[in-house]
C-alpha cells in the first residue's frame, strides 16, 4: 500500500507527462476493447442461434450439371413436387420434417384502406412454424388443413402488428393481400402474432414478417388450371438430431430423379461461414489494434527510461542506504503497472461508453441488421483488454526497471 | 550554423540517447505503417468499386412498365405506404423512342432489347460430343455412420448418345490417395430414347471399412468409362442461336463495328422484316469462308407447335473482344445475332400495326458521370411517362452498398489513425522530457548568444528528423504488412504504390511537426538565468 501511495506521488510529480502516458495506454486499450467487444458479441450471437438448430436444418435442392460448351459447365436446378416432399417425409427415418419457405417479393397489402408494400411476406408450409420453433405470442399457428386447402389466413410478426394495429390485438382482424396475378386483392384473416425470427436466421431462410400458407395467394380457379403452385423451389429439411448426412442420402434414394442429385446447404455451414468472415475482419482490425497497444506500451517503456535516467540520483541514494536491487526493480515496475492500470481503466470505461455509438453508428448497415447487439458491453472484452494492458505494462516496464537496478551507486551519486 | 551543421548537431543529440530515439522512430514507424496500409487498402477497394462503373450492366438503365414491375433494394421499412399500380401498361411507340433519343444528351443511347435463344438446323451438334472416351467424375453423397463404417449410397444415371452400348460401369474408390477397385456395376436399365440410349446406373450401398484417421472428405467415388450427356442438349440435336431483337442505337451503345454488309434500317423495324446481323463467331461457325450476306438462317420456334422460320443475313459484325465483367460468364455471347425487335418470333404486333414497346433501355457510354446520367434519365422518363414507367438500374443500389462500405472505411480509418495518435503522444512526451533534461545546456547556449528561434529550430529539427526516419521505417513496414499479412487475409495482392509512399512520408513529417512544436516552444522560453542557476 505504501509503495502504491509512493508511486502515485511520483506520478503526480510530472502531471503532464503522466497524463499523456495514461492517455496513450487508454487509447490502446480502448481500441482493443472495442474490437474485442465486436468480435465476442458477434461470435456469441452466431453461436446462440446456430447451436440451437445445430446441424439439423438444411436447404435441399435437386441439381445437375449441364454442358453449355466443351469447357463451360453450369448447374441447373429443378423444383420438387408436393408428392415428392410428402414421400420424403414419410419414407425416411432420418427426416424429421420437410418444410418450405417461399418469399413473395414486393407483395402489397391493404389495411385500413391504406396500400402498403410489405417486406418479408412469406409463403410457408404448416410445419415451418414448428420446425423453426417460432414463438406464437397471440392467437394460434396454421393447421395442416390451412396449408392443404390454401386457406386465406395470415400470421404477422410483432413488428407488423405494432405498425398496423398499434393499440389492439391483431388476431381476428382482416387484411387484403394482392393475389399472385396482381389484379385483385384477397381477404386474409390474421390468426396469430409471432415473435420475429432471429435476424441471423432470416439471412438463411428469408426475412419473415408476415406468413401465409403456401399457395394461398393464388385464386382457386387459376390454381386448378395451373398446378404450378404445388411445386416447391425453397425446400428445407430438418433431420433427426445427428443424422443430417443420412437424411440427405435417403433423400437421394427416395427422390431418385433421373440425373439430378440432391444438394444440401447446411445452416451450420452458414454459421461457420459467418464466424469465419467475422474472424477475418477481427484479425485485420485486431492486427491494427494490437500494433496500437504495442505502440502505447512502447510509450511506457520510453517514458520509464526517461524517468529512471532523471531519477538516477535518487536511485543511487536509495542503493547507498541499503536498498536491494529487487526493491528498485519492484519500485520501477510498480510505476509502469500503475500507468497501465490507470490506462486500462480509462480505456475500458471509454470503450463501454463509446461502443454503442462507434459500432452501432458506423456498422449499422454492415452487420447491424443481422446482429443488433454488437455494441453491448462484453465483460470478457473488458477483462482481456485490461489484462493485456497490464501484462504489456509489466513486460515493457521490466527493461527500465532492470536498468535502474543495475546503475552503479558511485556513478549514480556522482552524476549530474 | 548552416543547415547541414544543424542536422549533424541534431543527429548527435539523437545518438546521445540512442535507445530513446530508436523507440521514438519505432513507434512512429508502426503508427505510419498501420495508417498507410489502411489508406492503401481503402484506396484499392474504392478503385475496385469505381472500375465496375465501366461495366455494361451498370451503365444500362432499364425502363419498365410500372403496371407489372416494382423495385426493391431490400432496405425499405417492413411496411411502406405506396400508390396503387397504374392499370394500363407502358406503351412506347417507335417515334417516341426516337424523340426521347433526341432530347437526351449525346452519349446516351435509347434502344429495345429482346433476347431469346432458338435452335438452328445450321448448327448441328459437333461429333465430339458423342465421344465415348470422355470421363465423368461424381461424388456421391457420403454418409458416416458411428461404427466407423462408411456407407456410400448413390444413384447416378447417364444418358448415352446414339449407339453406344453401356455394359458396365467401372467403380473405383480413392481412399487416402490410393485407388481401390470396386469392380463393375451393370446398368439395370437401358432405354431407347429419341436418337439416344438412356442408361440408368444404380449403385446401392457400397460398404467400405474405413481406417481410423480417415475423414469424410477423403472418400471420393469415381465412375469411369461412362459418358454423361445432359438431357438439355438431347432435346434438340441443334445448338442455339441467341437472337437479340433491337433497334439501331444498340450498335452505338455496344460500339459494334460492321465487317461486312449493312445494318438494318428503320423500315426493317417498322415492317418487322426478318433480316439478321451475325456476330463474327456465329458467321464463322455457320459459313466458314463463304460470304454469308444474302444467305438464310433458319431457326426452330415453338409457337403452339414446332415451326421453322428464316432470317436473311444482311451483315456481319467485326470481331469484338469480350470484356470480363461481374455478370458475364464465358460462352455467354457465343452465337449472337441481331434482328429488328419487331421481327422476333414471339413479338406480338399490336392491332393498329403500330410498333409498340413495353420496355426499353437507355444505355450510357463509358466514362459518363453516372449520378448525373441517372438523374437526367429519371427526370426525362418521369416527365414523359409519369407513373407508368419505372427506371431500374444497378447504380442506385451500388451507391447504397458503397455508403455502407463507407462506414467501414471510416471505422477502420479511425482505428488505424489511433496507432499514429498514440505514437504522436509518445513523441510529445519524450521530446518534453528531452527539453527538460537539456535545460542547462540550452541555458548555456542562450547565455553565449544563441537566439530563441535558433533553440526552437534546433528542437523542432530533432523532432522532424525522428519523425521522418520513423516515416521511412513505417513505409517499409507497411510494404511488408501489405504483402505478408493483408494480402493473405483478403486474398488479393494490394500494391503499396507511389501514393502510399508519399502518404507515409507526408504523415511522418506532419505529425512530427505538429508534436515537435510544443516541446520546442518549451525549450525556447527557457530563461538562461534560471537554467544556469538550477542545480
Amino acid at each position: 500500500m505504501n509503495s502504491f501511495v509512493f508511486t502515485i506521488r511520483l506520478i503526480k510529480k510530472r502531471p503532464l507527462r503522466s497524463l499523456l502516458t495514461i492517455l496513450q495506454i487508454a487509447l490502446g486499450v480502448w481500441i482493443v476493447a472495442t474490437i474485442l467487444t465486436m468480435n465476442l458479441q458477434a461470435q456469441d450471437s452466431i453461436n446462440a442461434v446456430f447451436n440451437r438448430f445445430g446441424e439439423n436444418i438444411m436447404r435441399i435442392s435437386l441439381q445437375r450439371e449441364i454442358f453449355v460448351d466443351d469447357n463451360v459447365r453450369s448447374i441447373e436446378g429443378t423444383s420438387l413436387s408436393k408428392e415428392e416432399l410428402m414421400r420424403l417425409e414419410q419414407e425416411s427415418n432420418h427426416v424429421e420434417s420437410i418444410f418450405t419457405v417461399e418469399p413473395a417479393w414486393n407483395a402489397r397489402v391493404r389495411a385500413h384502406g391504406i396500400l402498403y408494400e410489405v417486406r418479408g411476406l412469406t409463403e410457408v408450409s404448416a410445419n415451418t412454424i414448428s420446425a423453426l420453433e417460432l414463438n406464437i405470442l397471440d392467437g394460434h399457428a396454421f393447421t395442416v388443413q390451412d396449408h392443404e386447402r390454401k386457406n386465406q389466413v395470415a400470421l404477422i410478426s410483432t413488428e407488423v402488428s405494432k405498425q398496423l394495429f398499434p393499440n389492439d390485438s391483431a388476431v381476428g382482424k382482416t387484411i387484403e393481400l394482392e393475389s399472385l396475378y396482381r389484379d385483385e386483392y384477397l381477404t386474409f384473416e390474421i390468426i396469430g402474432v409471432f415473435e420475429p425470427l432471429d435476424p441471423l436466421l432470416q439471412v438463411f431462410f428469408q426475412e419473415m414478417t408476415m406468413l401465409i400458407p403456401q399457395g394461398s395467394r393464388a385464386r382457386t380457379a387459376e390454381m386448378e388450371a395451373f398446378p404450378v403452385s404445388s411445386y416447391y423451389g425453397n425446400v428445407y429439411l430438418k433431420s433427426v438430431p445427428g443424422a443430417a448426412h443420412e437424411a440427405i442420402a435417403d433423400a437421394q434414394l427416395i427422390l431418385n430423379r433421373d440425373d439430378y442429385t440432391v444438394s444440401a446447404e447446411y445452416l451450420g455451414d452458414m454459421g461457420r461461414m459467418f464466424s469465419q468472415a467475422i474472424m477475418r475482419m477481427f484479425m485485420i482490425l485486431g492486427a491494427f489494434a494490437f500494433i496500437a497497444i504495442i505502440i502505447s506500451s512502447l510509450g511506457i517503456l520510453s517514458i520509464m527510461m526517461v524517468n529512471v535516467v532523471e531519477r538516477t540520483r535518487e536511485v543511487g541514494l536509495r542503493k547507498a542506504l541499503g536498498a536491494s536491487k529487487l526493491s528498485i526493480v519492484v519500485q520501477v515496475l510498480y510505476e509502469s503497472l500503475v500507468f497501465a492500470l490507470f490506462g486500462a481503466i480509462v480505456g475500458v470505461v471509454g470503450a463501454v461508453l463509446s461502443n454503442r455509438y462507434i459500432i452501432d453508428g458506423l456498422l449499422k448497415d454492415f452487420f447491424y441488421q443481422s446482429m443488433p447487439n454488437l455494441g453491448q458491453f462484453h465483460p470478457l472484452a473488458a477483462a482481456y483488454s485490461g489484462a493485456l494492458a497490464l501484462i504489456l505494462g509489466a513486460l515493457f516496464g521490466l527493461y527500465p526497471a532492470i536498468s535502474a537496478a543495475k546503475l552503479p551507486v558511485v556513478d549514480a551519486l556522482r552524476d549530474a | 550554423m548552416g543547415v547541414i551543421d544543424n542536422i549533424i548537431w541534431s543527429l548527435r543529440h539523437c545518438r546521445k540517447r540512442l535507445f530513446e530515439s530508436i523507440l521514438i522512430v519505432f513507434a512512429i514507424g508502426l503508427g505510419v505503417a498501420v495508417i498507410v496500409s489502411i489508406l492503401v487498402l481503402i484506396v484499392y477497394f474504392r478503385a475496385q468499386v469505381y472500375s465496375s462503373y465501366d461495366d455494361e450492366w451498370i451503365r444500362t438503365f432499364r425502363i419498365y412498365s410500372a403496371a407489372n414491375f416494382s423495385m426493391s433494394t431490400g432496405q425499405e421499412p417492413i411496411l411502406r405506404a405506396v400508390q396503387e399500380r397504374p392499370q394500363e401498361p407502358l406503351q412506347v411507340t417507335l417515334s417516341e423512342l426516337k424523340a426521347l433519343q433526341e432530347s437526351l444528351p449525346s452519349g446516351m443511347h435509347v434502344f429495345a432489347e429482346l433476347r431469346s435463344a432458338f435452335p438452328s438446323p445450321l448448327l448441328p451438334k459437333p461429333e465430339s460430343e458423342a465421344d465415348t472416351d470422355s470421363q465423368y467424375e461424381f461424388i456421391g453423397p457420403v454418409g458416416l455412420s458411428s461404427q466407423g463404417v462408411t456407407r456410400i449410397v448413390s444413384t447416378q444415371s447417364a444418358a448415352v448418345t446414339t449407339g453406344v452400348p453401356v455394359n458396365a460401369v467401372e467403380m473405383s474408390l480413392t481412399h487416402n490417395g490410393a485407388e481401390e477397385d470396386l469392380g463393375s456395376v451393370a446398368p439395370n436399365q437401358i432405354d431407347a430414347g429419341t436418337g439416344s440410349l438412356d442408361a440408368m446406373v444404380e449403385v446401392v450401398e457400397i460398404e467400405v471399412v474405413e481406417s481410423e484417421q480417415q475423414t469424410e472428405s477423403d472418400v471420393v467415388m469415381e465412375s469411369k468409362s461412362m459418358m454423361i450427356q445432359d438431357l438439355w442438349s438431347l432435346r434438340t440435336q441443334y445448338e442455339y442461336i441467341d437472337i437479340i431483337g433491337t433497334t439501331l442505337s444498340y450498335f452505338d451503345f455496344k460500339e459494334y463495328q460492321l465487317a461486312k454488309g449493312s445494318l438494318f434500317v428503320d423500315d426493317d423495324i417498322i415492317n418487322g422484316n426478318r433480316v439478321i446481323v451475325l456476330s463474327d463467331q456465329l458467321a464463322g461457325r455457320i459459313f466458314g469462308e463463304t460470304d454469308p450476306i444474302g444467305q438464310n438462317i433458319p431457326i426452330h420456334v415453338l409457337a403452339g407447335q414446332e415451326q421453322e422460320i428464316s432470317f436473311t443475313v444482311i451483315g456481319v459484325l467485326a470481331p469484338v473482344e469480350e470484356e470480363e465483367e461481374l455478370y458475364s460468364y464465358p460462352g455467354m455471347n457465343r452465337y449472337l445475332a441481331f434482328a429488328p425487335f419487331t421481327a422476333m418470333p414471339y413479338h406480338a404486333v399490336s392491332q393498329d400495326q403500330e410498333v409498340i414497346l413495353n420496355s426499353f433501355i437507355v444505355g450510357v457510354e463509358k466514362g459518363t458521370d453516372l449520378a448525373q446520367a441517372s438523374e437526367i434519365i429519371q427526370a426525362e422518363i418521369k416527365q414523359r411517362y409519369g407513373d407508368l414507367a419505372v427506371v431500374s438500374n444497378s447504380y442506385i443500389t451500388m451507391t447504397s452498398i458503397e455508403q455502407s462500405n463507407y462506414a467501414i472505411y471510416i471505422i477502420v480509418a479511425i482505428f488505424a489513425s489511433l496507432g499514429l495518435i498514440i505514437a504522436v503522444i509518445n513523441i510529445l512526451n519524450l521530446m518534453l522530457a528531452r527539453v527538460l533534461r537539456r535545460t542547462k545546456s540550452v541555458g548555456l547556449s542562450m547565455a553565449l548568444g544563441s537566439t530563441k528561434s535558433a533553440v526552437f529550430g534546433q528542437f523542432l529539427l530533432e523532432a522532424v528528423l525522428l519523425g521522418l526516419t520513423g516515416a521511412v521505417v513505417g513505409t517499409g513496414l507497411s510494404f511488408v504488412l501489405l504483402k505478408e499479412v493483408v494480402s493473405k487475409l483478403i486474398m488479393t495482392e494490394v500494391p503499396l504504390g507511389i501514393t502510399g509512399i508519399a502518404a507515409g512520408c507526408g504523415l511522418g513529417l506532419l505529425v512530427s511537426l505538429l508534436f515537435g512544436v510544443y516541446p520546442a516552444y518549451q525549450g525556447a522560453i527557457i530563461n538562461p538565468v534560471d537554467a544556469l542557476r538550477n542545480e
